[in-house]
């Protein structure tokens, strides 16, 4: 239940009681462009639990992209509300964006910099500094076996590499939550194994919720506790895979609800 | 972008690159005259002008007839470069020198003189020719020529008459041709040139170095735009954007860089004029004595090239068309702020779109500094302008960044 205050003005900047174990919640989100006739999203519902690993799926320009632009606050929605970690995103947005990380698509580093000077750079916008950068760059790059090539330049890394040091940047200052873009698209297959089990690990460990779209129904099926399948900017099912799954029992995987969905025609 | 730029360069470049290829008489450079004479010298000196093809006489600004003090100031600004004034009573001076040559003349062919008519002393008449040191030495020299070729065409006209009018009947032509030089001209510098023992006209480094530093700072365009775009299109800025901090800190941090980077390219190359030239056996550069006024316009020019290329950064969508934009805009503005040739050479219409460049104002601030030997006060409309233009272009990529909202 949101607090009341939410809605006052005066008290925008008030930290909102979201309802009990959520940590992202959205109402009546509707997002549309300014080149486009129709919406992006259109009237979006969704509470994403404290802890879970939530797959946002959908085939492209579903709206998927959208929908978490908005929740970082780099979108600003046509319409709705959006509450991330208890704050307005609209007007607390310094605060969600000090508890979330984003690993987006692109390798979002700087090519010509090593792993470890870019690292730190994004290690210090969040005031991370010291031995405690240091320590905590070290302990990730040993993590996800790029310890010897910290000190290389990330033009002379291979996709799969430069896929990890981009997880890395999302991760190293702990946020509540993380917003990871296909993380594992065009890598090879132990990369892509690497980060699905780091990414396990943090969810565990850490407790940190992560957000999560991707192409590779397997990859979602395995690793999220949650999913909801977006199309046409409105989410046409969500639940827990298992649940998804026996709920359609035409289905035997997750690919096959999500083709029954949203079916097979092209998209782009 | 890779079309219709070089279109613009080629149409900019032929328009002003038009009057160096051309005669300093097809320019038709302005002039400012105040005849305080108003008599014989005054108006036939004025009417002569005005017929010249050389000169554009101006005699009147904005409805306001010309003084002596409004050319000082004019010139003193740099708004113009060259200006004359007739001084009261020249007419008079110069028929009494007439008749006093005529006299002295006649007495060596013979001829008593009338006692009134003995030599006496009379003060020179002396037409002051304002000039601004930034103009081109040689530029001044044919400018100051063509007008000393007039009046001595016009003094032997009056030493004719005056023979006519002593001898009456006796006709004077096969005489000895009397020698001109009874007008003189004082140049006047109104700024103060700043070595006043040389005479400090502007010259090949005193033009080139600032003229080429402000056209390198803001090169950093190009590449601060470019980055911007590599940015964006790789995703870090994205991972910036999602950073704690406003948009604009991010801003700032961007600015304080090139900033800076524009700041150590205007110290090497200030340097490289003052101590380096000479050993090409060039002048070495003169910086006045305003180092406070040079500093606060160096920065000026920098913010100004720095923010100018986050607003290029901001609008283009790839860092080829930003760069190649970035790079030709500046040699565009570069020509027609007068960089490449003077404002004074160029057609009218060039000379205020000349006027509106960023470029323009960061060049006179350091020619105002250097030749004009200006202190703050007088640099701080150019200063006001470049500040303006930088925080407007800031504004806007700002507010196009907002419309835009996807990073």
């Amino acid at each position: 239940m949101l607090h009341e205050n939410f809605y006052s003005k005066k008290w925008k900047y008030v930290n909102i009681t979201s309802s009990l174990g959520s940590i992202i919640e959205i109402s009546g989100l509707v997002k549309q462009y300014s080149n486009s006739e129709s919406n992006a999203v259109d009237g979006v519902n969704l509470t994403v639990n404290k802890g879970s690993i939530f797959g946002l799926l959908g085939p492209n320009g579903a709206g998927k992209t959208t929908i978490i632009s908005i929740l970082c606050g780099l979108v600003k929605a046509t319409e709705g509300m959006v509450v991330v970690g208890g704050n307005n995103v609209d007007s607390g947005l310094n605060r969600v964006k000090e508890i979330i990380g984003v690993v987006p698509q692109e390798i979002a580093l700087y090519p010509t910099l090593t792993a470890k000077e870019n690292l730190e750079f994004f290690g210090k916008l969040y005031d991370l500094k010291g031995n405690e950068l240091s320590d905590k760059i070290n302990e990730w790059l040993d993590k996800l076996g790029l310890s010897d090539k910290a000190n290389q330049r990330l033009e002379t890394f291979s996709g799969g590499m430069k896929r990890r040091v981009n997880l890395i940047a999302g991760l190293l200052h702990d946020p509540q939550v993380l917003f990871l873009d296909e993380p594992t698209v065009g890598i090879d297959v132990q990369s892509r194994n690497v980060i699905v089990e780091h990414l396990k690990e943090i969810n565990e460990k850490k407790g940190i919720t992560i957000i999560y779209t991707s192409h590779h129904m397997d990859e979602a099926e395995n690793l999220c506790t949650d999913i909801a399948i977006v199309d046409h900017g409105k989410i046409i099912t969500e639940g827990t895979p298992k649940g998804l799954i026996e709920a359609h029992t035409d289905c035997e995987r997750l690919e096959d609800i999500f083709l029954k969905l949203t079916g097979k025609s092209l998209r782009d | 972008m890779l079309f219709i730029m070089p279109l613009f360069l080629i149409v900019t470049m032929a328009i002003i690159m038009d009057a160096p290829f051309k005669d300093y008489q097809d320019v038709g450079v302005e002039l400012l005259i105040v005849n305080e004479d108003n008599d014989t010298l005054g108006n036939i000196i004025e009417r002569g002008l005005k017929k010249s093809d050389v000169f554009t006489v101006i005699k009147n600004i904005n409805g306001k007839e010309l003084t002596r003090k409004s050319i000082e100031s004019l010139i003193k600004k740099g708004d113009y470069m060259i200006g004359i004034v007739i001084p009261k009573g020249a007419t008079n001076d110069v028929n009494e020198q007439v008749n006093e040559l005529v006299s002295s003349m006649l007495h060596q062919f013979g001829m008593e003189l009338e006692q009134n008519n003995k030599p006496k002393k009379i003060g020179e008449v002396k037409i002051q020719v304002y000039l601004d040191p930034a103009i081109k030495q040689s530029f001044a020299n044919t400018v100051i020529s063509s007008i000393k070729s007039f009046t001595s065409q016009v003094e032997s006209k009056l030493i004719l008459d005056g023979f006519y009018v002593q001898m009456t009947e006796e006709p004077t032509m096969n005489s000895q041709k009397p020698q001109a030089g009874f007008i003189q001209f004082e140049e006047i510098y109104p700024s103060g040139a700043v070595d006043k023992s040389e005479k400090i006209f502007t010259n090949s480094v005193q033009h080139n170095v600032p003229a080429w530093t402000v056209f390198a700072m803001f090169l950093t365009v190009a590449p601060l735009a470019s980055n911007m775009i590599k940015e964006r299109e790789g995703g870090s800025m994205l991972r910036l954007m999602v950073a704690p901090g406003s948009y604009l800190t991010l801003l700032t941090g961007k600015l304080l860089f090139y900033v800076g980077i524009c700041m150590i390219q205007f110290v090497l190359m200030m340097l490289v004029g003052i101590y380096l030239l000479p050993f090409v056996n060039l002048p070495s550069l003169v910086i006045g004595n305003s180092f406070f006024g040079i500093l606060l316009v160096a920065l000026m020019v920098s913010f100004a090239a720095t923010g100018f290329g986050v607003l290029v950064g901001t609008v283009f969508t790839s860092y080829q068309q930003a760069s190649i934009f970035g790079t030709v805009i500046d040699v565009i503005m570069a020509a027609v702020g007068g960089i490449m040739v003077p404002l004074f050479a160029m057609p009218d219409v060039m000379k205020t779109i000349g006027r509106l460049t960023p470029l323009n104002w960061g060049m006179e601030s350091f020619n105002d500094l250097f030749l004009r030997s200006a202190g703050i006060t007088e640099i701080l409309p150019e200063v006001f302008q470049l500040f303006s233009f930088a925080v407007a272009t800031l504004i806007l990529a700002w507010w196009l960044n907002r419309k835009n909202m996807v990073v």
